[in-house]
Order: C-alpha cells, then sequence, then structure tokens
C-alpha cells in the first residue's frame, strides 16, 4: 500500500542538474534507502524531513508534496 | 521467507558446534568464527554487486538487522543445545560450562569482526530505519515480559524436589535466552517492516 501523500522528489532531482539519490539522500540527512522508498511512494516523511527536502531544492514543501486524493481529483 | 530461512540456517550452524557429531579440526568456536568472516565477506560482496548493477542493495541499518539475525540465532541455538545436552545440573566450574564459555565468548568476537566487515561508515540511520526499529522493539519488549513472566510462574510453582537439580549456571543461562529470543523477535520484525516496505512498492 503506498502512501497517501506523494512528492515530485525524482522530477526535482532532475530539473536540479540530475542530482543523484544519494547525493539528495547526504543533503538530506537519510539513507539512499528512504529516498527511494520516498520516490516509489512508499514511506510518508515527518513534517521534519518534508521540510529538510524542500529546503534542498529551495522550494516550499506543497511544491514538493501533495495529498495524493487533490492529484487524483485536479491533476491526474 | 528469506529472514527464517537466514535464522534456521545460523541456528543449524550453532547447534552442530555445540553437538558431539562433527569431530571438528578446529575448536568449535574458531570453526564459528571462521564461518561468520567468510560469511560476512561473501555478502559484503554481494552486496557490493547489488550496489553497482540494481542499486537495491540494503543500507546499512538494516545490514546490521541482518548480521544481528544471523549472530543472535547462531550464538542463542549454541548455548541452547549445549544446556540441552549437559542437563540441568551444569556445574560452574566443569569442562562443559568452561567449553560453553570459551565457544560462546569466540563467537562473539566472530560477531564482532564481521559486523566490522559488513559495516560501512558512511551512513547513518535515519527516521524510516527509526520507525521500523520502534515497531519491532515494542513487540519484542513484550514478548520479553511475557517469556519472563512465563518462566518466573513456572520456576515458582515447581516442586523443591525438581528444582534442586538446576544449577544457577542453568538458570541463568535459562534467563539470557529469554533475551536472545527476544532479540530474534526484534531483528525478525525489523527485516519484515523492510521487507514490507520494498513489497509495497512492487505492487504500487
Amino acid at each position: 500500500m503506498n502512501a497517501p501523500i506523494g512528492n515530485h522528489l525524482r522530477r526535482l532531482r532532475f530539473d536540479h542538474g540530475e542530482m543523484t539519490q544519494d547525493a539528495l539522500a547526504r543533503a538530506a540527512g537519510v539513507t539512499r534507502q528512504t529516498v527511494i522508498a520516498l520516490e516509489a511512494g512508499r514511506y510518508a516523511p515527518s513534517l521534519e524531513l518534508a521540510f529538510r527536502l524542500a529546503r534542498v531544492f529551495c522550494k516550499r514543501v506543497d511544491e514538493v508534496f501533495f495529498w495524493r486524493e487533490d492529484e487524483a481529483g485536479g491533476q491526474p | 521467507m528469506r529472514i527464517v530461512l537466514v535464522m534456521l540456517l545460523s541456528a543449524l550452524v550453532g547447534a552442530l558446534l555445540a553437538g558431539p557429531w562433527i569431530d571438528w579440526p578446529l575448536h568449535e568456536g574458531y570453526v564459528g568464527v571462521v564461518l561468520m568472516v567468510g560469511a560476512a565477506l561473501i555478502l559484503r560482496r554481494h552486496w557490493q554487486q547489488r550496489a553497482a548493477t540494481r542499486g537495491d542493495e540494503p543500507g546499512e541499518p538494516e545490514r546490521e538487522v541482518w548480521h544481528g539475525l544471523a549472530s543472535t540465532s547462531l550464538i542463542g541455538v549454541q548455548i541452547a543445545t549445549t544446556l540441552y545436552l549437559a542437563g540441568p545440573g551444569l556445574a560452574l566450574h566443569s569442562v562443559q560450562a568452561g567449553q560453553l564459555g570459551k565457544t560462546t565468548w569466540t563467537l562473539i568476537a566472530g560477531a564482532v569482526v564481521s559486523w566490522f566487515i559488513l559495516h560501512r561508515r558512511e551512513v547513518q540511520r535515519d527516521e524510516r530505519d527509526r520507525t521500523i526499529v520502534t515497531q519491532a522493539n515494542r513487540v519484542s519488549g513484550q514478548v520479553l515480559a511475557v517469556l519472563i513472566v512465563v518462566l518466573a510462574v513456572t520456576l515458582g510453582f515447581t516442586p523443591p524436589q525438581r528444582l534442586a537439580p538446576m544449577s544457577h549456571v542453568f538458570l541463568a543461562h535459562l534467563l539470557l535466552l529469554t533475551l536472545v529470543i527476544s532479540s530474534l523477535v526484534s531483528h525478525a520484525l525489523q527485516l519484515w517492516g523492510y521487507r514490507r516496505d520494498a513489497q509495497s512498492g512492487d505492487a504500487g
């Protein structure tokens, strides 16, 4: 079962000079396996981790993460 | 399935090291160390290859749990088998107790060496790992409480004439085994947590 919170991490990584999962993991202070789990939608991050990930890309949290029902209804 | 397989295989090695069925060319403890170090070297190479080819190798925290499961299972069953074969009258200053102590501490040293072989210093434990550990430890703590209550009630209601043959060394190791079982439950549940993570991703 996927986490109810989706994200644009994969796209943002590629938009930021094709940043690797390992580089993002180091920047956010998590393991690469957690970045993989996040991108696959298998793990919903804590609020703190969501902020740290958003800061890596200089974005707001709601520009990186979204509630899946919202995307299913408005942006398929 | 893989979790159960690793646990059973390690338990089998522990039983064979403790039992009289094989005439080992070295002391049982040293044989265990050789097997642990060999397995760690093979596993490290396997995970390096997975990292290079598929990129789905387990992270540092998960590697530690695999190591903990295998070494705890091996050492725990080695102790349990020795106790079973020696019987409840195992005396502190006996050949069997000396053998048990030497083998167990040598195996613990082997577990430390194999941990260093598998350990990568650059990766840390993060919130996802901590969540998995917390969930597993909650259950293993309950298992430990149940085991201790069962042991305490059993010993409390055992007639003195049946309790008398049990030595302090035997009873102390029985208590240690409750910790070993609780630790095995924790390791198995953590690995199941990582496994569940991976499977939910495959399905989605």
